[in-house]
């Protein structure tokens, strides 16, 4: 073909062209390609198109990205943790106070633990844990922290290193006792000295966790597993302890006065110790429960911190926080639409699950009024009266949910739970056989029926519905429970007769 | 315990036949009117149709991306995700709206799909009371609520900086092409739910990403799943209360196509009054390389609908 001369221009300006377009696409394509190849599973093709996107883009805003994932490959498809560590190294350096430094902190981590560098492992989590729990971003989260924290102790613990340990823990109580992870945290510590045999240490701060936390499971932890120690060690006297867990069980089955006088006479005697503030805040909880007042309680929860240096006691100020969110979410949405079945399911759950029965039920019967076919509400509404420990409504409550939903074995197994309660476990076994009549593969009336025939010395009837019903649901919710009965009842290991 | 009563369904679902009325579902557009020329493949980042109603919207801008022809084959399978994580009826604005839904579905069966299926980890009542489920049944698609772990298989998460690995439904992963088709909503947590958030509900574990950081988490999950095609249901969008609502909402009447996830949902934060970069997890996923979020360097078409 003869180029003429005003096509030879045009071809002259194309060429000059080219060079600028292979810069320009030297910036996203080789990139590009590279996660084109990672799409397809090619993996080491990969890495080399990131590598090459590196040597020509070294500086590029998705440097860090090109690195972090060639980390990955060799860590997660190669295991060659020393190749990874490597570029984690790389990232942590180049990318100082930006997420690319804490997350590629988490890795290297990981990469030194699997070859066992368990002190140099320590030392890069040391500082991601500091600048995580220091950090305001609302995008660092508890279990962000605590997951760094843990693997950051499981190394001194794997090096035995019990002052690091120490240090830690009292490095982060002492930054924020209000942290949702101090009363764990306060516990672990008083285990620590007890692991190295300072009695006296162990039980101070065994009594750290009783006073400043009474309400989480760690003090009940405490008081099960280690009475003793405080008792000889620092003459700690229970009483108040247990006055403030009368109160609390007053409190959850809706007997608010008896409950309040619980508290008062831990205030009494507790003035301003860590007890002090926990009964307190019981007190506004029991005001919440009553009056079904959930933004006043959010309000007070967001701007009385500093009353509550401990947090809340133990109480999971960010579950509770949810929850009441919650609660305000469905008025909201109910004042819009009153007619919205969601939004009394969503305000009754928050409320049950605040453990407010009375406003619970006073949602449920709204929406039952509503919908007064939704057997959900004639469930939640035999719970919440379950737990004021009014077992004939709450029976009465079962009865219309078997009427609306008799297919349902769910229907069966509320009401055989709610004579269980009652204590009446001879109806209880009728519904809970019902339940099975109507589903067989429903796994809950086998553990409960195994249960009742265990408590009732009739081993082999329990043993084979507790074997039914690990068959059924082997990771279930009350799977670890019937093998601890199984392994109670010592059963013969065949031949036994299926329920 | 959580089922909703049949004769409640049949209530609600009579009410929500009214709804559809006004949001366009009874009158479908001819799917094979040739509207818009079509872009030049790879020239077009953006198509957005604005002032039809929702099926018209949504078939234009699919036209005007190349039409659906250029991303669903013959025989193919189509995968389709929409947001049907409230139960709630479409006028509220929390779900996919079902006339979006039926028209994708339609269209992917006339350009010879083998089977489309409508997938998402959400409640089946919430499939029900949004009108997504009887809109894609009636058009042809199969429609599945993934709520059983052994219907999602494990991803390794490479260039994802907080997730190792995800579980995701193994339907999407078979399918020869993936077109996710969020709604455009407030969100309480994330301040926005667009389409890279909308992929949390083809995962499983999504405690696990409220537990340890939900935008970085979105972020990474978009660099394992790239939907082919981004059906960006704008026609009604919640400004308030989201992402269940009920809540205020803005007829804003528009749809959006792309292919780019991060360049959708920077388009639509400006819906919203918001830039991308206040939204932090289109900020991440755009430092992984995932997409553009910078409205300057998009091809944008805007297409008038009436």
């Amino acid at each position: 073909m003869k180029i003429t001369p005003s096509k030879s221009a045009v071809v002259s300006f194309l060429l000059f062209l080219l060079p600028i377009c292979i810069i320009l696409a030297d910036d996203m394509s080789p990139f590009e390609y590279a996660n084109e190849l990672l799409w397809e599973q090619n993996y080491s093709e990969a890495v080399s198109a990131y590598a090459k996107f590196l040597e020509a883009n070294p500086n590029h805003r998705l440097a860090p990205a090109a690195r972090w994932t060639i980390a990955n490959i060799y860590l997660v498809m190669n295991n060659d943790y020393i190749s990874a560590a490597g570029l984690f190294q790389k990232i942590v350096n180049g990318n100082l106070n930006t997420e690319w430094e804490i997350f590629a902190y988490d890795r290297l981590g990981y990469c030194l633990e699997e070859q066992e560098k368990w002190k140099e492992a320590a030392e890069v989590y040391e500082p991601a844990v500091r600048k995580l729990s220091t950090s305001r971003d609302d995008v660092v989260t508890t279990a962000w922290i605590n997951g760094l924290k843990n693997r950051l102790l499981s190394c001194y613990r794997t090096t035995q290193d019990h002052e690091s340990i120490i240090l830690t823990y009292q490095g982060i109580l002492s930054e924020n006792p209000a942290a949702p992870s101090a009363p764990e945290d306060q516990y672990n510590l008083a285990q620590t000295y007890l692991d190295i045999n300072n009695s006296t240490a162990a039980a101070e701060n065994f009594v750290l966790v009783v006073e400043r936390y009474p309400v989480s499971d760690y003090a009940q932890r405490v008081h099960t597993e280690h009475a003793d120690v405080l008792t000889s060690q620092v003459g700690y006297d229970w009483a108040p302890f247990s006055t403030f867990q009368s109160g609390l069980s007053l409190s959850q089955t809706g007997q608010y006065a008896e409950a309040l006088t619980q508290f008062d006479q831990v205030l009494e005697v507790k003035r301003n110790k860590g007890m002090a503030y926990a009964a307190r805040f019981q007190q506004e909880l029991i005001e919440y429960r009553k009056s079904g007042d959930a933004v006043t309680l959010r309000e007070k929860i967001a701007s009385s911190r500093d009353d509550y240096p401990y947090g809340l006691g133990g109480v999971r100020v960010d579950q509770l926080d949810n929850l009441l969110g919650g609660i305000i979410e469905a008025q909201d949405g109910l004042a819009a639409n009153p007619e919205d079945v969601g939004g009394y399911v969503q305000m009754g759950q928050c409320y049950y699950f605040t453990q407010a029965y009375y406003r619970a039920i006073e949602v449920y019967e709204k929406g039952v009024a509503i919908a007064p076919d939704n057997s959900y509400f004639h469930n939640m509404l035999g719970y919440s009266y379950m737990n004021l420990q009014q077992y004939d409504e709450a029976i009465s409550a079962f009865q219309r949910l078997i009427d609306i939903a008799p297919e349902d074995p769910n229907s069966y197994d509320s009401m055989a739970e709610g004579y269980c309660l009652k204590g009446d476990t001879t109806v209880a076994m009728q519904f809970y056989e019902r339940a099975l009549a109507t589903d067989s593969s429903f796994s809950n009336p086998y553990f409960m029926l195994g249960q009742i025939y265990y408590e009732r010395g009739q081993n082999e009837k329990a043993v084979a519905h507790l074997r039914r019903y690990l068959e059924i649901d082997a990771g279930g919710f009350r799977s670890q429970d019937a093998q601890r009965l199984l392994e109670q009842l010592n059963p013969p290991s065949s031949n036994d007769d299926e329920p | 315990m959580d089922k909703i009563s049949r004769r409640e369904f049949l209530i609600r679902g009579a009410a929500m036949g009214l709804a559809y009325a006004g949001l366009g579902l009874i009158s479908t557009p001819n799917i094979l009117e040739a509207v818009t020329e079509p872009a030049p493949l790879g020239t077009l980042d953006l198509a957005v149709a604005k002032g039809g109603d929702p099926a018209s919207n949504t078939l234009k801008a699919i036209q005007a991306l190349g039409g659906i022809e250029r991303f669903v084959k013959k025989g193919y399978k189509v995968a389709l995700k929409p947001n049907c994580l409230a139960a709630n009826p479409p006028e509220i604005g929390s779900t996919t709206n079902p006339a979006v839904m039926e028209i994708v579905v339609k269209m992917c069966l006339q350009a010879g799909a083998r089977e489309v299926v409508v997938v998402s980890h959400d409640p089946e009542r919430s499939f029900q009371i949004s009108g997504v489920m009887e809109a894609c049944s009636m058009a042809g698609a199969r429609v599945v609520a993934a709520n059983s772990r052994d219907l999602y298989q494990s991803v390794p998460v490479l260039r994802g900086r907080l997730l190792q690995n995800v579980e995701i439904i193994k339907e999407i992963l078979d399918a020869d092409v993936f077109v996710n088709i969020p709604i455009a909503k407030h969100h309480s947590q994330t301040g926005l739910t667009l389409s890279m958030k909308n992929l949390m509900g083809i995962n499983w574990d999504r405690r696990y990403f409220h537990l340890n950081g939900l935008d970085q988490a979105i972020a990474d999950l978009s660099t394992v799943l790239r939907p082919h095609l981004i059906v960006m249901d704008a026609n009604r969008i919640l400004l308030t209360n989201g992402p269940g609502g009920p809540g205020q909402t803005r007829d804003t009447q528009t749809v959006i196509a792309g292919t780019d996830q991060v360049a959708v949902d920077a388009y639509c934060t400006t819906l919203f009054n918001r830039t991308p970069q206040e939204i932090r997890h289109i900020q991440y996923a755009y430092e992984l390389g995932v997409g553009e979020m910078d409205l300057k360097n998009l091809n944008i078409k805007e297409i008038s609908v009436n």
